[in-house]
Formats: structure tokens, sequence, C-alpha cells
């Protein structure tokens, strides 16, 4: 008992603490995490376009305010939204369905071990317990969507193409 | 100690499942709002346990409503769905999105890139932008709003579950939603009122007494606030697309 209450403050401090600290980074390197952003002249959605950068590529942050960055790129400068953009380089998809295939079977075996997978890897097994049987799951409505395999780039000539840009 | 503060904290900041059309004025106290934050997303296991999290309320999600086995609306509906997460900052995500074999009109999104859409909700559309807009609900998972969940450490998939069919999220959080699902629908290039456009309809249809989700919206101050949003980034009056014959083409279901 004595232990989950540390266990509970500590998790509130270090969380207070993550929620704070963000706004002390310094300025410095944003990637561009969308396909393509947009570098508007203002902070403001409707300005003109200044330059469009694509994923991947360095913005230079000068300043913040709301949800927006002011950025140089190139030899331009302009402003962001904070939504397309990320402090690190964007990464490669992320899945954990490989593993779940490989090791699990169909059903309540499957539920309670796909979030041991992940759990156990956090040193966080206990946390099993948590997911309890109140609702009713559909694991083979989930795994007929998780079926569905369309690429990013299709995705996104789809909209290109629908909105003609 | 410290794995468990990372998964909780990456629960904390992805747990923003939810009710898109519904509002949620939960007054509980132990529910607090926390400040908008650059939360980042780039450690393998914080996002493999977004996702393994996202999975177990997706399963509750269809659980609840079923899913509507449609091939080909389901290819639309994720063709689009997965072209507007191309204009966010969740690259490392897979975006799912699948149709809930349901009248009632709703939309939910789990962490982890699991986006749901009702049946209901899908008739009431008109064109592709509306949709767009119902489904940049990805908006959820990928903007930072965030709802301070205590109860999300005792009680973790039941409670976000809890907290989608029956509790209704906080009514600033479903206005953070609604802009940054315009945000991402502008980007795009569709039109930037389409969601404020399907709020209004479905605000209507409500007082027909249609059935919209199982919580208490509050449309009017959404459509206010996104209208609001439309005239100060310089959005109104000007041409956009809706992208409607397409739309009709892939989803028919009148």
């Amino acid at each position: 008992m004595t232990k989950n209450l540390w266990n509970l403050l500590n998790s509130t401090i270090s969380i207070f603490m993550l929620l704070f600290l963000p706004s002390a980074v310094l300025a410095g390197d944003l990637y561009v995490q969308s396909i393509k952003a947009r570098i508007l002249s203002s902070p403001s959605l409707g300005s003109r376009i200044v330059v469009e950068a694509n994923r991947g590529e360095v913005l230079k942050e000068l300043e913040k305010e709301g949800n927006w960055f002011k950025v140089s790129y190139k030899e331009s400068t302009g402003w962001v939204s904070r939504l397309l953009v990320g402090p690190k380089p964007p990464s490669g998809k992320v899945s954990v369905l490989e593993e779940t295939e490989e090791k699990l079977e169909k059903g309540s075996r499957r539920r309670a071990s796909a979030f041991a997978t992940a759990a156990a890897a956090r040193g966080l097994a206990e946390e099993r317990a948590r997911i309890s049987d109140q609702l009713k799951v559909d694991y083979d409505g989930l795994e007929w969507m998780e079926k569905i395999n369309i690429s990013d780039e299709k995705a996104a000539m789809f909209i290109i193409k629908g909105v003609g840009k | 100690m410290n794995r468990l503060f990372k998964l909780i904290s990456s629960i904390l900041f992805l747990t923003f499942p939810v009710f898109y059309m519904t509002v949620s004025h939960a007054s509980d106290d132990f529910r607090k709002r926390a400040p908008q934050v650059e939360e980042t997303f780039t450690e393998d296991d914080d996002i493999r346990a977004e996702i393994v999290f996202g999975r177990e309320l997706a399963a509750r999600i269809i659980g609840k409503y079923g899913i509507y086995k449609n091939n080909d609306i389901t290819q639309y509906v994720n063709m689009l769905g997965k072209g507007l997460s191309q204009y966010t900052n969740r690259p490392e995500l897979e975006f799912r999105f699948a149709v809930l074999d349901t009248d009632s009109i709703n939309a939910f999104a789990a962490p982890g890139g699991y986006i749901f859409i009702t049946k209901g909700a899908l008739k009431a559309i008109e064109d592709e932008a509306e949709l767009a807009g119902v489904l940049a609900n990805i908006g959820r998972i990928i903007g930072g709003n965030t709802e301070f969940l205590r109860g999300v450490f005792t009680q973790m998939v039941d409670e976000a579950a809890d907290i989608l069919f029956e509790k209704g999220f906080k009514k600033q959080d479903e206005i953070d939603a609604d802009r940054i699902a315009t945000l991402i629908i502008t980007t795009a290039g569709y039109d930037p009122s389409a969601l404020s456009r399907y709020l209004k309809k479905i605000s209507s249809d409500e007082k027909e007494g249609k059935t919209i989700g199982s919580t208490h919206p509050l449309f009017s101050e959404r459509i206010e606030k996104i209208d609001t949003l439309l005239v100060d980034n310089n959005l109104v009056g000007k041409k956009y697309e809706i992208v409607k014959e397409r739309f009709h083409e892939n989803v028919r279901l009148r």
C-alpha cells in the first residue's frame, strides 16, 4: 500500500515536471513531420504561402506564438503551424502487430498478452491486472480493421487528386 | 519507477480517446486540465505502449457497436483519413479507420491511431470535406490538448472507455479538437468550414429527435468557436474544395 502511494506520488511529481519542463527548452531546429508544411506570411491559416517545406526538412525556430512557430527556411522566413513540425526527425512507422502475430493466439490470451508485451518491455507486468472484462471486446473486428493496408504515398495522392492541388 | 512514470505519462498524453460529436462537461473534480505542451512521441517503447493501449480501447469500441464490414466504404474512409494524417506531426503512427455499425451519429478516436466513424454519421455527411472534418478527429491524438485523467492511473482502459461511452470529454477539449480538425482539413486543401457545416446539420438533426451520441453536446458553442477561428484566420468567403461527387461515388448508404 505504502509502495503504491509512493508510486503515485512519484508519478504525479514526474508528470508535473514533464508538463512544465518543455517551456524551458530552448528554441532550435524543427523538423517537418507532415508530408508538406506551408510556411505562411503570418500566423494565420488564410495568409499568403511564402514557401513549402517537405517532410524531414529542417526549419530554424525564431519565435513562438500560440500554435505557431516563426521559422526560417532556406532564404525565407515565415510562420508554420506547430501541428506540422516536431523537435526530432520524422521516424518510420512503429508497430506492435508483428509481435502479437508471432507470439500470441486469439481471444483473451491475446488480450492479456498484447498488453503484457508493452508492459513487460517497460517493467510493468503488474499493470496487466488493470485490464478487466467489464466491457465486451471484439478482436476479430479489430483485426479486420488492421488488415487494410494503404501506403502513405497512395493516400497523399488521393487527397491531392480530390482537392485538385 | 522511471518506467512506470514513462508509461503513465505517455498514456496521459495520448489518452484523449474520445467523443467527437459530443461535448463533455463532466464536472468531476479529479479531472483537471493540463496546459498545452509540446509533447513528443519519439521513443519507440512509448509509441508501442500507446498503440497497445489504443488497440485495447479500439477492441472495446468495436465490441460495443460492431464493425461495418463494407470493404469499399472502409477503403475509401481509410484512403481519406490516412491522407489527412499526412498533414500531422505523427508520421510514426499507422492510422486506421473503420465504420461502426450503428445509426447513432458519433465518431471516436483511440490512441495509437484507431479512428472510428458511425454509419449514422456517414449518412448525415454530404461531401468529402465534411467527412474529412470528422475523420480529422485524429487531432485528438496529435494535438496536445490534454485532459488530465487521474482515473487512468488506476482504471486504465476501462476508465478511458467510460469517458468515451459515458462521461464524455470536457468542453474545452472538444473545442481544441474542433480547432485542430479544422486546421488539418484546411491544410490538406478542403473547405475549412466543413466541420462547422456538419455540426450545424447534426445539431438540427438532434432537434428532430435523432440520436447523437450519448452525452450532451453543446453544439452552438462549438460551432461559434469554429466560425470565429475561420474569421480570425481569414478563411471566410474564399472558394474551397468540398469534393462532393467522389464522396457520393464511394459512400452509398441511404
